[in-house]
């Protein structure tokens, strides 16, 4: 059973953000936090329960300004949004692979956001479309680059009274694709070993710009800027493939746990960055994605 | 004779209450009056209790019993008596009771735990096999104070909790003999059921009688009674075990675990019962699992692949108390130089203790491990002697009339056949052992055979009611847990007795009441059953037969009984259907007809040497099967993805031929979790994965693989219409066959499971 | 707030009870309706045995509030058979032998509901994809998917 709390059901989001800033924990899907209150891991005075803020629940497409996705938005809503398939589909990639059905149903893309796992399979997607997170507490609002969000394992810039409001991400380019790959022991409900998103755009054989990021390769979920920096502007067809992936693993810094060791997650990397890179490729030249 | 209803696929006869909900598991009993249970658990794998401190617990309203093992000192245990209810001197694993409260409610019951203070002084933590060899620390300091009730014989001064010997031949001089010897390792990790029901139980007493009444999911109610009689210190018939459905079983419901805990509350609740469901947490940590194993092999050969000797060595980690380990080490003793000739055979297997949770009674009793092992010699040997794994297998397989390594003369054998069928099954002769895929995958191709023994001897007992009105009630106690017994032994009376199934009925198992079954393990139900109610069906045509004779004013002698007509010899007017037994109203104002069936093995069985394990008939049945597998390994990632499957087992006769492909369906699934994907990871005596995300048992996505199998049927002259088991017989072979296939693929050697990516991508840099 | 009164239809009957705000949904169905069709198994969400459609969609009830429900709309395996007569699902599970222990099978049955109401003619592979979140240890899941195609095939489902 659930150890007892008081629970906070705000419909305005400024009483959220104050009510968070007393101290009580913020649940939104709850796939997080009543697991690990179920384990005695977590024992909150007070849960701020903020799914009745209407707003944050919305979500929609502009061609000039691209996706504004609530932070409450489900998994589930952007795997069976048509749209996110077409445009963005590293992230359909990533919030269709987060646990099961049930999970996606009820979890949603901010709370994975704010856990600040390393592991996070929606975050990975989000970094490489140049996401930004609209960050609301009690004295206003602010923008922050989502490469920014996190600061350490499970920490993020989030000030007490701060909520993740809603998340920007901006159109793709006409000519570009992305690919996400999540590598896992188990085919599914598995938290990723490693993952790999990789947003490319073409100008012809020239990458005009390419943006990699890995899930669990760090202690935050990361990018691989010089990777990126060293390849943008290059005729892919002059590049090995080897080479991208050795370049952007040496960027990572795994650890070794019981989980896996640091050298078998560097090797994978190599292999993941490819595979990756390749998929996108295939995707942007095929021009359906 | 013609089979009327054996051997047809039937729905099972517990299926419209499973999918309906209406099947009542171990968490689904609620009594009125009841109390809720949690367990204060020990936060350090090996330590000195100092002190327990209940004072903060005991205020908490709601709180009405907080006791600790002070309270309760009494050691139990099926085969040596070492295991406290609650941890009273020391704990010997993370998890170990140290104290228990019944509360008004569960979250009462759970805070309280939670204010529970113990004083801890840590002891150095035995982890592993290797770490109990060097006895520097023992978990036990002194067996010889335990009771020994069972077959268990544990080393003095050391962390052996059991050993086991078999000898044949000169072993020595079989290596001598050899053209080739080879030695090689396997060791295999500690698994956890993960059964969708955790262990429960609901139990009250009474205070003034000290009747003592526990409801729960057990597999094996009459193997747990006498425990839990010693445990509490009552008489066998105060205990009374009223059984649940079963949330899944393969032996992790064997042992007590959450009754023990529930009865001891009980017994301070003034009659009140109290009910206690393990978590998730619990389970992993704290329930029972599979015994992690290191098995050595040295085996030694001719030129033409013939063997000639093996000596096997196999050490179980079974955890802080011996439990059932003394079985497994039995049982996988006498299967582990496999289902072969061979003349010069040692086996030495060792039960050791460390700071873990209990390796015990686990789907295959230790089979599945040992035939990883011998089935991995037997392809270093192919290997070394340039032979194809299949034809070596063969060359060396038992078949009729060859004697076993414990000397017996084999019978009603059919490996080969299903050797032969596995193969065909996988098109082992079109393939080479490995190839690369269209998509650059390394792919290849294993098998492997095992043999397993049923324990013996063994009795079985079934009462068959006949109701007023021509419909069946049986009384047996053989256990549902998905395995179909409640469908095969209603199919065998109604065969026996032309009563049509859906008039049979199973009556719920409760020990106040239901007669002895010794256990429901080592896939005995369908033989020892089956043959209990033929028996049982043969006394209520004799009974029908006397009273439709007094009907009609014959001779008994003139009677028969064929596919339900009872009827006089040359009479056909003379005859009642079992159908109409009520219209026919012989049965009024008459004796019940009740048939009583009890089958036993001991007759049957020649207790083996107790060194050698020589004799005659270890076992009133062996089984045999064989599997093959087709695994894709990728060279760049090291995934692994097992694709096809070929089986065929030797069921003797298929009572129920869907039954039995679900039996063997279900464990190439479970197996492919074993070779590839699960194990418990224990660090310093700290499980690091107790929970479902990390302990990875195998899901939809993972299962997509092409299962062919083929029930090869060589009737077993005792068996119920020559039927043998099949429960576990399905597990046996496959971690086996795929470790095979891996190997051939990427052309390795790897001597453990779960094979991991990680294994196959480092291999390649040696 | 400590306790919350809630309205919540389930299985088509309105219910109305006051609970503690930490009672989970699973809580509610097994404890306050004794509806214990629905399974514990993990508490944690990785099994699914505790499956049940919240206005139609599949979640698990250890991880959602009591309280989450009100106004909701809840089903449940007790929910499936109508007037004595077994729905296609279950018909299927049956003839298909998807059924072992047993454990499983109403957190499945719910997930391949809400599955059969989004893809009424499913493949092998969407199911697998759609029932990820549903543990079976009995079967090997083969025979699952095998039931789910049969049950689309009997036509009759809703």
């Amino acid at each position: 059973m659930l150890p007892q709390f008081e629970l906070y059901r705000p419909t305005n989001l400024l009483e959220a953000c104050r009510l968070k800033a007393q101290g009580a924990v913020v649940v939104a899907g709850g796939t997080d936090v009543y697991v690990a209150m179920h384990g005695g891991k977590l024992r909150p005075q007070a849960l701020v329960d903020i799914k009745g803020i209407a707003d944050m629940q919305e979500a929609t497409y502009d061609q000039n300004s691209g996706l504004t996705i609530g932070a409450l938005t489900t998994h589930r809503t952007i795997e069976e949004w048509e749209l996110v398939k077409q445009k963005y589909y590293a992230l359909f990639e990533g919030c269709s692979q987060v646990g099961s059905v049930q999970i996606r149903q009820r979890g949603t893309i901010g709370g994975n956001i704010c856990n600040g796992a390393p592991s996070a399979d929606s975050v990975g997607p989000l970094l490489v479309f140049g996401a930004e997170c609209l960050v609301v507490g009690e004295k206003g609002q602010r923008k922050v680059p989502l490469a920014g969000f996190f600061t350490g394992p499970k920490k993020t810039i989030l000030a007490d009274d701060e909520l993740l409001y809603k998340i920007l991400v901006p159109p793709p380019a006409p000519n570009s694709a992305s690919a996400y790959i999540k590598y896992t022991r188990r085919r599914a409900m598995d938290l990723a070993l490693l993952g790999v998103s990789i947003y490319l755009a073409l100008d012809k054989s020239r990458i005009e710009e390419l943006r990699i990021a890995f899930a669990t390769a760090a202690p935050t979920p990361m990018r691989a800027y010089q990777t990126e920096a060293k390849l943008r502007g290059k005729d892919y067809r002059s590049i090995s493939l080897a080479d991208i992936g050795k370049m952007a693993a040496a960027e990572a810094n795994p650890r070794s746990s019981w989980r896996a060791s640091r050298e078998f997650r560097l090797r994978l990397l190599e292999q993941l960055v490819q595979q990756a890179f390749t998929t996108a490729l295939q995707r942007a030249e095929g021009g359906d994605l | 004779m013609d089979l009327k209803v054996v051997g047809k696929p039937v729905a099972r006869k517990d299926a419209i209450e499973k999918v309906t909900g209406q099947t009542k598991f171990g968490a689904d009993i609620d009594l009125p009056g009841q109390l809720y249970g949690a367990v204060c658990r020990s936060t350090y794998p090996h330590a000195t209790i100092k002190n327990v401190n209940t004072e903060m617990a005991l205020k908490l309203p709601g709180v009405r019993a907080v006791i600790t093992g002070k309270d309760y000192t009494k050691l139990y245990g099926q085969f040596i008596e070492d295991q406290p209810v609650i941890a009273f001197d020391k704990v010997r694993y993370q998890g170990e009771p140290v104290a228990l409260v019944a509360a008004e409610d569960l979250l009462t019951a759970q805070e309280a735990a939670r204010l529970i203070e113990i004083e801890y002084e840590p002891l150095p933590v035995v982890n592993s096999i290797d770490e109990a060899l060097t006895n520097e620390t023992l978990l036990h300091e002194d067996w010889s104070k335990y009771n020994i009730p069972g077959a268990c014989h544990p080393v003095q001064n050391t962390n052996i909790g059991d050993t086991f010997t078999l000898r044949k031949g000169d072993i020595e001089q079989g290596f001598k003999e050899s053209d080739l010897v080879v030695e090689n390792k396997f060791s295999c990790s500690m698994l956890q059921h993960t059964t969708i029901e955790t262990h429960t139980a609901t139990a009250y007493v009474n205070q003034i009688t000290g009747e003592i009444t526990v409801y729960t999911p057990a597999q094996s109610p009459f193997t747990i009674r006498p425990v839990l009689a010693k445990a509490f210190n009552v008489p066998l018939e105060k205990i009374r075990i009223i059984c649940t459905a079963i949330g899944g079983g393969f032996g992790s419901k064997y042992e007590v675990r959450a009754e023990p805990l529930a009865i001891a509350l009980a017994l301070f609740t003034n009659g009140r019962p109290v009910k206690l469901q393990f978590s998730r947490e619990e389970e992993f940590m704290a329930s029972v699992a599979r015994a992690p194993a290191q098995i050595h092999l040295k085996t030694g050969v001719k030129k033409d692949g013939t063997l000639v000797a093996q000596q096997v060595k196999i050490y179980w980690d079974t955890g802080a108390y011996v439990t059932t380990g003394p079985r497994v080490n039995y049982n996988a003793g006498f299967a582990a130089c496999g289902p072969y000739k061979i003349p010069h055979a040692w086996v030495d297997g060792y039960c050791l203790v460390t700071n873990k949770s209990l390796g015990t009674a686990y789907r295959g009793f230790g089979v599945p491990e040992v035939a990883c092992a011998h089935e991995f010699q037997m392809d270093c040997i192919a290997k070394e002697l340039g032979l194809d794994p299949l034809e070596l297998r063969l060359k060396n397989v038992l078949e009729e009339g060859d004697i076993s390594v414990t000397g017996e003369v084999m019978q009603s054998i059919a490996v080969k056949e299903c050797l032969e069928e596995a193969a065909k099954n996988i098109g082992w002769y079109d393939k080479p052992l490995n190839w690369t895929t269209q998509d650059g995958k390394l792919a290849g191709k294993g098998i492997a055979c095992f043999c397993k023994l049923t324990g013996t001897p063994s009795t079985t007992s079934t009462v068959l009611k006949l109701n007023e009105n021509g419909s069946l009630t049986i009384q047996y106690s053989g256990r549902e847990m998905g395995q179909g017994v409640t469908t095969v032994i209603p199919q065998m009376a109604a065969e026996a007795l032309g009563i049509s199934l859906d008039k049979i009925h199973m009556a719920p198992v409760d020990t106040a009441y239901s007669p002895y079954d010794k256990t429901t393990t080592s896939s005995r139900s369908t033989f020892h059953g089956g043959n209990a109610v033929l028996m049982a069906a043969e006394q209520i045509k004799e009974q029908l037969l006397d009273l439709a004779a007094k009907y009609f004013q014959v001779s008994p002698s003139q009677m028969e009984y064929v596919d339900g007509v009872i009827r006089c010899k040359g009479e056909p007017t003379k005859a009642i259907h079992i159908e109409d037994i009520e219209a026919s109203g012989i049965l009024k104002e008459q004796p019940p007809v009740i048939g009583n069936g009890t089958y036993s093995t001991l007759n049957l069985y020649y207790k083996p040497d107790p060194l050698t394990r020589q004799s005659k008939r270890p076992t009133v049945m062996w089984m045999f099967g064989a599997q093959a597998a087709i695994t894709e390994v990728d060279p760049a990632t090291g995934c692994i993805k097992l694709k096809t499957i070929g089986a065929a087992h030797d069921v003797g006769y298929a009572i129920n031929p869907v039954g039995c492909l679900q039996q063997i369906e279900g464990p190439i699934i479970m197996g492919l979790g074993h070779a590839l994907l699960e194990e418990m990871i224990y660090e310093n005596g700290i499980l690091r994965n107790g929970n479902m995300v990390d302990y990875k048992v195998p899901t939809f996505q993972d299962s997509d693989v092409e299962m062919k199998i083929t029930l090869v049927e060589k009737q077993h002259p005792e068996g119920p219409f020559g039927a043998k088991g099949i429960g576990e017989p399905g597990i046996c072979p496959v971690a086996a066959a795929i470790v095979n296939s891996v190997n051939a693929a990427c052309e390795a050697n790897l001597n453990s499971i779960p094979i991991k990516p990680e294994h196959v991508l480092f291999r390649k840099e040696d | 707030m400590k306790t919350l009164t809630i309205q919540v239809t389930v299985n088509g009957e309105a219910f109305c009870k006051t609970v503690g705000v930490n009672m989970t949904l699973l809580e509610f169905l097994r404890e306050e309706l004794h509806l214990t069709g629905t399974k514990l198994g993990c508490n944690e969400g990785e099994c699914g045995a505790c499956t049940v459609l919240v206005d139609g969609k599949p979640v698990n009830s250890c991880l959602m509030l009591a309280v989450e429900a009100d106004g909701a709309e809840i089903f449940t395996v007790e929910g499936l058979a109508k007037d004595g007569t077994l729905h296609p699902l279950q018909e299927a599970f049956i003839e298909a032998g998807a059924v072992q222990c047993g454990f499983c099978t109403p957190g499945m049955l719910m997930s391949a509901k809400a599955l059969l109401d989004k893809y009424p003619k499913p493949t092998a592979q969407q199911i697998r994809k759609e029932l990820e979140g549903n543990i079976c240890r009995c079967t090997g899941y083969d025979r699952i998917v095998k039931a789910i195609i049969l049950a689309s095939e009997m036509n009759k489902e809703g």
